[in-house]
């Protein structure tokens, strides 16, 4: 298939990892097939063949079999990429395993979230959905254990993943609907905008005879700088030479890094933070570096622009044993198991700042992995696979779902139904309705009488509440006498945000 | 049923409706109708809105893509005053109804439409009130028989108008007495100075100025000041659209945008502009340090004009702590 390959991506000058992700791809991409990007970023540096476009008016140009990627991860930058997707089906490059983040930009109420996290998590989603609602509760848990990609994986035709780690734990929470549309493509090894060791060093001001172990980006918890720095300080105390450089910028909220450096003594002026640092300054402090550490636990899939760039650079590098790090051929990297972890990382940097070969011998093959296997024009020929099979695919099932067939102008519906409170809490065939699609409802529940109604307030309080999910807003509460006198009834008016098909 | 006239004489003809200046098609209408409210429903083409100012409203069919209706639904329009009016399908009849009540008594109204389906509903909706409609047809599509073809025997033709490209009329059809509603008499000299109450108009093809209080845009903050000079800040977002209007469908060949304020250099140096959601290059002709002017070549397109302004960085206004870009007072269409 040829023709135009159409990108919704965020772009530079948004600081924003998908976008320089995106841009590099994109000057390999346009040599193999004309690209049209829709941003609303400037897209400073790229070919001018590449048009960049409105994305809000992108109905006005794209046509039902137009070639469509989606790059999506969890920030505000992609709500528009999220917005788009919903308008028109392509192949996503899906770049976060978890999308609760994006959601929570993107959703208009707390309900629509909720209603995502009680998809195919059940019970345990109601259960967390409600503890926010109504307590405001909202933990750290909640961004590994809800992932809401349910939406993203059913509208897009393929999905292009980075790791196997992510194929299979998509698979295994959403099915086979999932797993049969998904390509891993790994993240690509970009080429370095530095000019090699020496003059990295020089223009860092670090000696040539220092080593350097390097970390990089926000200092959050994931990386494990706890570890790292009981390792440095037990390695410090045996007397080895080194110096450790971070070049990213702090997180204090998740990891007070120049605090817990300061308390230990063996530690001072062996360690530096750098704060932000710039594509071009993070390529230099990759080459000027003899190791590369890049710890991560726990792990939610992620992979690392920093590491695939040290393998391009040829570094010795050192990384967790677990996620799509695990994946990593052992003659590429060091892995260190994710228990025992200090004991492990002080041996494993022990041996490596002792032998030069054993650095040497890592980063030849780290960097023979960077241009066969993570090779820019690997990775852009494995893309263009992926969206010619949804092509191909499309063009066998036509008309599919969510192409540019025209949407007919959105009709409020209400959905209406009566239900008889026979039993105090029964509520049989009501939480189903409310609950189970998404739209305005109104449930009329007819109680024997008054006497009846109170009687089944005492007996089962709130029963109401733990009918009605936490993804459903209830807007209304009248009663209303029975025409035949006698009977009482109560509606209830509302709005569920269940994610259609989701709720079982 | 009228009786059909003969178009090559009438499109012969031309009248000098007034003293002096050409006469416009406001004052053709004004001559046969009195003093007019316009509800112009070729948005987003904006064939005629900002040719008479504040007595128009927009408004558009919604149409079966969604994708759209959501698009163009975002404008607003008098200067980011009101909200275009989008007729909705389910009650297209009370709707139509709504907007066809002449808002200010004594006013005729007059319906500019897009097409002949637009008129058979104007036709089905009108009732009792007296309606007009300025609609284009193709020269060649014997334009008189319409009404009967539609059934609409009670309408009557008065007005040709030439239209640039000359592929078109603008035609109005009148229901009712001719004066709209009584209180303003039209002017009967004038309306007997249209030679069997036809005529042919020249449309205006020069440069037309469009003030701030008149756009149509999102993305923008309302426009400030009075009738007589107006301006207003982008933001918040950073995109600002604009819909350029095309005067009588006529393609205007360039835009010249004036950015009288912008808070910092950079957002006039690394200012981007869209025109349909397109990136294209134009010309930046600096007044000062914060001022300038864009100046955008325009291609013929079969579809509406969307120009667009993506402004860098945002500030935030001192005064109001509004997030703002730039400044515009005007934009200028400009024929080849």
């Amino acid at each position: 298939m040829s023709g135009i390959l159409n990108w919704f991506t965020p772009l530079p000058p948004a600081r924003n990892g998908i976008a320089d992700y995106s841009a590099l791809l994109l000057h390999e991409m346009v040599q193999k097939r004309d690209c049209v990007v829709y941003s609303h970023d400037a897209g400073a540096g790229l070919p001018p063949e590449i048009a960049i476009c409105d994305p809000v008016q992108a109905h006005r140009h794209l046509q039902p079999d137009s070639a469509i990627l989606h790059q999506i991860g969890n920030n505000g930058g992609h709500v528009f990429v999220l917005k788009a997707l919903r308008a028109f089906s392509g192949v996503t490059s899906l770049h976060d395993l978890s999308l609760l983040y994006l959601y929570e930009l993107a959703s208009g109420s707390l309900e629509e979230i909720l209603g995502r996290m009680t998809g195919p998590t059940g019970k345990m989603g109601q259960v967390y959905a409600m503890h926010w609602k109504e307590q405001r509760i909202k933990t750290a848990a909640n961004y590994v254990l809800f992932d809401t990609i349910g939406e993203v994986l059913a509208l897009s035709s393929r999905v292009i993943v980075h790791s196997e780690y992510a194929r299979k734990k998509i698979s295994a929470i959403h099915g086979s609907m999932a797993r049969d549309k998904i390509d891993v493509i790994p993240h690509f090894a970009p080429k370095l905008k530095a000019e090699g060791h020496s003059a990295a060093r020089k223009e860092l001001g670090i000696s040539a005879d220092e080593l350097i172990i390097l970390t990089s980006g926000f200092a959050t918890r994931a990386k494990r700088f706890d570890w790292l720095i009981e390792a440095l300080d037990a390695l410090a105390e045996a007397g080895l030479a080194f110096r450790w450089i971070h070049a990213g910028e702090e997180r204090v909220s998740e990891f007070d890094l120049s605090s817990e450096i300061a308390r230990r003594p063996s530690l001072h002026g062996r360690c530096s933070v750098s704060g932000y640092v710039s594509e071009e300054m993070l390529d230099a402090y990759i080459s000027a570096a003899d190791i590369v550490v890049n710890l991560r636990f726990p792990s939610v899939g992620e992979s690392s622009g920093t590491l695939a760039r040290a393998f391009s650079a040829g570094r010795c590098c050192v990384v967790s044993d677990t996620a799509a790090y695990a994946e990593i051929p052992r003659d590429v990297v060091v892995h260190v198991p994710v228990f025992s972890t200090v004991a492990a990382l002080v041996r494993a940097l022990e041996g490596l700042l002792k032998s030069a070969d054993l650095r040497e011998s890592f980063g030849e093959r780290a960097s023979l992995f960077a241009r066969t296997e993570l090779s820019i024009d690997s990775v852009a020929a494995r893309y263009l696979a992926s969206v010619d099979e949804a092509g191909a695919a499309g063009r066998t099932k036509r008309p599919s779902r969510g192409k540019l067939q025209p949407v007919p102008p959105s009709v409020p519906t209400l959905r209406r139904s009566e239900f008889q409170m026979s039993q105090p809490g029964s509520n049989d065939g009501l939480a189903d309705f409310i609950n189970q699609k998404p739209g305005a409802f109104e449930a009329l529940l007819w109680f024997d009488g008054p006497d009846h109604f109170a009687r089944s307030v005492v007996e089962v309080p709130a029963f109401l509440r733990a009918t009605v999910g936490p993804h459903v807003t209830v807007e209304g509460l009248h009663f209303v006498a029975h025409p035949d006198g006698g009977a009482f009834g109560l509606t209830v008016e509302g709005r569920s945000f269940a994610a259609a098909g989701s709720h079982r | 049923m009228n009786t059909a006239p003969d178009i090559s004489t009438s499109m012969t003809k031309s009248v000098a409706l007034s003293g002096g200046a050409s006469p416009t098609i406001l004052d053709a209408i004004e001559a046969i109708l009195g003093k007019a409210t316009f509800v112009d429903m070729t948005f987003p083409r904006c064939a005629f809105s900002f040719m008479s100012d504040r007595e128009t409203s927009l408004a558009f069919l919604p149409g079966p893509d969604q994708r759209r209706i959501d698009f163009l639904n975002s404008f607003r329009q008098h200067g980011g005053r009101h909200p275009v009016g989008v007729l909705p399908p389910t009650a297209m009849t009370g709707g139509f109804a709504g907007l066809c009540r002449s808002p200010q008594p004594g006013r005729a109204l007059v319906c500019v439409g897009g097409s002949i389906d637009l008129l058979k509903l104007l036709a089905s909706s009108r009732g009792d009130e007296p309606l007009n409609v300025l609609l284009p047809v193709p020269v060649n599509a014997a334009p008189e028989m319409l009404p009967s073809r539609l059934g609409l025997s009670s309408f009557n033709l008065h007005c040709f108008v030439e239209a640039g490209d000359a592929d078109r009329l603008w035609l109005l059809y009148c229901s009712g007495a001719l004066a709209g509603n009584g209180q303003q008499a039209p002017d009967m000299a004038m309306q007997q100075s249209l030679p069997e109450a036809r005529t042919i108009l020249p449309v205006q093809s020069g440069k037309q100025v469009i003030a701030a209080r008149q756009f149509i845009h999102d993305g923008g903050y309302q426009a400030e000041g009075d009738d007589s000079y107006s301006w207003l800040w982008t933001g918040p977002e950073r995109c600002f659209r604009m819909i350029v209007p095309r005067p009588m469908d006529q393609f205007p060949a360039r835009l010249e945008v004036s950015i009288i304020r912008a808070e910092s250099r950079q957002n006039l140096d690394n200012i981007c502009v869209h025109l349909d959601g397109r990136v294209v290059p134009f010309v930046f002709d600096r007044w000062s340090e914060n001022s300038g002017k864009i100046v955008v070549n325009v291609d013929k397109c079969a579809d509406y004009t969307v120009l667009g302004l993506v402004i860098p960085k945002l500030d935030t206004d001192k005064n109001n702590g509004r997030v703002i870009g730039v400044c515009v007072d005007k934009l200028i269409l400009l024929p080849d």
